[in-house]
């Protein structure tokens, strides 16, 4: 018996060894087909570092401390293009969280009879998500100019496919006897949602929200690139331009508007908690 | 034969084979040499441009050159500033950007156009349909730059506009850069601009007549508006902690190509070019002047 059981752990553990050997041979070799050497690493980490020296130091050489006047001179104007990537976040958010709210229910295996629609919005969803929003912003700027509306719909889009995926998942894991009980008592299907379907998600869909309009703030910067609007194509410039001082003022800013984003959506997620926890 | 006849031989061959093992010495150094070029026009036409002509350098000079085609303008002079990339086709503005923050390059050879003009120019084009005649008819209107170290695609434009009292984003609607000059033309045709930056050699020789002649677009659909100053042609620098006798074939191999490729020249300027000629850092000083002065504008 004893030697069964012994015999039986011996063959994982060869299998676990066996997959891990296997990996490391794998690792090895995508790595040299990418050409990435680890000496060359090595060699040249210095260079890593000394650009985040750079980006420290004012064009004069002094440290960016020494004079924050001088060192966030364009505040104002990068505070407006700020905003307009904030509204461009919130608006995708918004956007997106209604289209994946309607739709999510269409992709639950426990409210939606037809397999079909649950497959089909399931793989559209995908589409949705797989995509760069960078692609989509493209695309759109081809079709509706340049402006912030491109970078609008393009998060819009990824958000709803990224947040339906949520969003179904949290709907199949309720608890379905408060919807029988609607049905017991006559319920249609938007009864069924409204009453026993959403208090139970309710929570758990602003928290994916709110979390989903923290990481739209950060997509909406890069959508700035493509001419979407915003703070992406001012940080694109001061990069490619190497005015180094600018580049860590306005990634400063960009990290600062996301930290408070993210303590301020924590406190409102807190709020529904407790609301859902009084009722 | 005598002991100091053999002893004499011995010496010449021993001394021979001396001298060519130093000659060699860099070989071991730099088993390889990258050359990079601005993505003036997009990666599959680049390194369709190129490749040929890698194919040549690596021969001439010995080791193999590798092009790395590179993402934006900036990582050309990132890349020399790392050491990582050797040989380095700059535009004259990026070549200015690059000694501006301290990396440490020299222009060797610089591009010649027909006629043996060693310049070229900032041209604005419009939709030939369009009703635009002038800058000043593009007010509220979409302007398509290409990258923000171009300089036929950046800063010669804002140098131009800013001598016509003109502040390219309060008087154009959107002001965007597009990436590279095939782009900007892109972006023209499809609407998304109004009016795009581009360079600008004769009537036969620009980016636009090289796409037309792709078959991407066709160059009757537009019309110039605006041309510049004649500006300086492209520099092709190097390293300046190279060897000095791979410096000099690298210089050889750059000055012969005509002769001894003809095929791989000509493919570089569509056949449109005349041979490379040597330069050097004193003909980019009024592009450093111009560089620096276009930064100013930023903070007005």
């Amino acid at each position: 018996m004893e030697m069964a059981y012994a015999q039986a752990v011996a063959l994982k553990r060869r299998q676990l060894w066996l997959g891990l050997l296997l990996l490391a041979v794998l690792v090895l070799l995508s790595g040299h087909v990418a050409e990435i050497s680890f000496s060359k690493l090595y060699q040249q980490i210095g260079g890593f570092s000394s650009y985040i020296d750079r980006i420290f130091h004012l064009e004069n050489g002094r440290p960016v401390i020494s004079d924050p006047a001088e060192w966030f001179w364009g505040w104002k104007k990068w505070l407006a293009l700020m905003g307009e990537t904030l509204l461009m976040a919130y608006l995708g958010t918004l956007l997106g969280a209604t289209a994946a709210f309607v739709l999510c229910f269409l992709a639950s295996q426990n409210l939606t009879q037809s397999k079909g629609v649950v497959f089909f919005t399931r793989r559209l969803m995908e589409f949705c998500r797989t995509v760069p929003e960078l692609v989509f912003a493209l695309i759109f700027v081809v079709a509706f100019s340049l402006g912030p509306l491109p970078g609008i719909l393009a998060l819009a889009i990824h958000t709803a496919g990224a947040l339906c995926k949520l969003f179904a998942e949290v709907v199949e894991n309720i608890d379905m006897k408060p919807v029988d009980g609607v049905v017991a008592t006559g319920g249609n299907w938007f009864h069924k949602i409204r009453f026993a379907v959403l208090p139970q998600v309710a929570s758990n869909f602003a928290s994916y929200a709110l979390l989903r309009f923290e990481i739209n703030v950060r997509g909406a910067s890069v959508l700035g690139f493509v001419g979407a609007g915003g703070i992406g194509q001012t940080l694109l410039e001061v990069i490619r331009k190497f005015y180094y001082a600018d580049v860590s003022a306005l990634l400063i800013m960009i990290i600062a508007t996301v930290m408070v984003i993210d303590a301020v959506t924590e406190r409102i997620r807190h709020k529904l908690i407790g609301l859902e926890a009084k009722s | 034969m005598s002991f100091h006849r053999r002893a004499v031989l011995a010496l010449a061959a021993c001394s021979i084979m001396a001298v060519s093992a130093q000659a060699q010495d860099w070989k071991a150094k730099y088993p390889e040499l990258i050359f990079a070029t601005i993505p003036a026009e997009n990666a599959a036409q680049v390194t369709e441009r190129y490749k040929d002509f890698g194919a040549y350098l690596s021969k001439e000079i010995g080791v193999p050159v590798k092009l790395r085609v590179v993402g934006d303008y900036a990582a050309v002079i990132e890349g020399q500033r790392a050491e990582q990339i050797h040989i380095g086709y700059h535009g004259p503005a990026s070549y200015a950007r690059a000694r501006m923050t301290g990396v440490k390059i020299t222009p060797f050879v610089i591009e010649v156009a027909k006629g043996g003009v060693k310049g070229y120019h900032s041209v604005f084009y419009v939709k030939n349909n369009s009703p635009y005649k002038t800058i000043a008819d593009l007010k509220g209107k979409n302007l398509g730059l290409v990258d923000p170290n171009s300089m036929s695609g950046n800063n010669v434009p804002r140098f131009a506009m800013n001598s016509m009292k003109l502040t390219p984003e309060e008087h154009f609607g959107k002001v965007v850069y597009t990436g590279s000059h095939v782009n900007a033309v892109m972006a023209l045709n499809q609407g998304t601009v109004d009016v795009a930056a581009n360079w600008w050699n004769n009537e036969n020789d620009s980016e636009l007549v090289r796409m037309s002649d792709k078959g991407m677009v066709k160059k009757e659909d537009f019309r110039i508006i605006f041309k510049s100053e004649q500006i300086v042609n492209s520099p092709v620098t190097y390293l300046d902690s190279l060897p000095a006798d791979l410096k000099k074939r690298i210089e050889q191999a750059f000055l012969n190509a005509h002769q001894k490729d003809k095929a791989a020249f000509e493919k570089l300027s569509d056949g449109k070019g005349e041979p490379y000629q040597t330069v050097t850092h004193d003909a980019y000083l009024p592009v450093v002047e111009l560089a620096k002065f276009v930064d100013s504008l930023r903070r007005k």
